[in-house]
């Protein structure tokens, strides 16, 4: 997870309100109570961009503010305040996709099918389906349960090409620490088993 | 499972024209399966392809509806999920979650 922190400060997300860099903060020097105020409504854009739940991203940035204030002691300075925080946010993030995992028991088809490439080449929905599938409100819901059963190794490549704003291969695999060929094989598997994942909640609505 | 390239290395970009890499090239075009098809697809969302390669994909897209399916479905897909986390959002806290946060941050004070 040694990446996040490089790539957060390569693309900050507009901040609403809260320090616009935060490199010269000392988050030792507030009161816990004003991280709410300073990074609450970042770290709040940040995860609903992700979550696109109000009350899940709520949650999450709390989990987050908590563990920043327990783990205050151990910021070292090398990143902003607001990038460590981020951090967390996504470690948190991915801890609520493995808690999600370990909950939903009946998750078949993509686990299934990620062991046989050959279904996952050979899309069972139309064009037009598909489209429709994606368009639909409750494709952020079924993104976040597809998520859910990505791999973690595979969905953190993933996600972090997806905020990289057009970083070569190159650079990106550089800082996951994963040759070039690696990170392509890792975004290959993630985008067929999203899709697979999307067609099969598609199917199962229908 | 090998990722199908026909360049391995930007430098190889910069090397002239051959009969032996055409042929090459050629050879790529004519064989490329739909593991390979789809691969291609997916990097081409990640790096610009090589001519060949770019060739390698539709020719085989114009033979195999199946491939053909997958590769826009795998753009349409990335599209989508990229827009969402690359649009600016200006999401605030409502005052009453800002206010629950900061209790829990006040009991969890209060505990230590």
């Amino acid at each position: 997870m040694a990446c996040v922190v490089t790539l957060c400060d390569m693309k900050p997300i507009q901040s609403p309100a809260g320090p616009e860099s935060g490199e010269s903060e000392n988050p030792k020097a507030h009161d816990p109570d004003q991280f709410v105020d300073l990074y609450g409504d970042y770290l709040f854009s940040y995860a609903m961009s992700r979550v696109q739940n109000a009350s899940l991203a709520e949650d999450l940035v709390q989990e987050t503010l908590l563990k920043a204030i327990v783990k205050l002691d151990s910021f070292r300075g090398d990143a902003s305040i607001r990038t460590w925080m981020v951090t967390i946010l996504r470690n948190e993030m991915f801890s609520h996709y493995r808690k999600k995992k370990t909950v939903e028991k009946h998750m078949s088809e993509c686990e299934d099918s990620s062991t046989n490439l050959g279904k996952l080449l050979h899309p069972d929905i139309s064009n037009d389906d598909f489209s429709t599938a994606i368009e639909r409100e409750e494709f952020w819901k079924i993104i976040q349960d597809c998520y859910s059963r990505i791999p973690e190794h595979l969905l953190d490549v993933f996600l972090t090409k997806m905020e990289s704003d057009g970083q070569s291969i190159e650079d990106l695999s550089n800082e996951l620490g994963i040759s070039a060929s690696n990170f392509s094989v890792r975004m290959f598997r993630t985008r067929l088993l999203l899709r697979k994942c999307i067609e099969s909640k598609w199917a199962h609505a229908e | 499972m090998g990722t199908r390239r026909i360049t391995t290395t930007s430098s190889q970009h910069a090397t002239g024209w051959s009969p032996v890499r055409f042929l090459k090239s050629i050879w790529f075009i004519l064989t490329l399966d739909c593991q390979g098809s789809a691969e291609l697809t997916s990097e081409s969302l990640d790096r610009p392809l090589h001519w060949a390669e770019t060739l390698a994909v539709k020719c085989h897209c114009m033979i195999c509806k199946k491939s053909k399916l997958l590769n826009r479905q795998l753009k349409a897909l990335d599209n989508k999920i990229q827009n969402s986390l690359n649009t600016e959002s200006n999401f605030t806290l409502s005052d009453e979650a800002r206010q629950k946060i900061k209790r829990s941050l006040q009991q969890q004070r209060d505990g230590q």
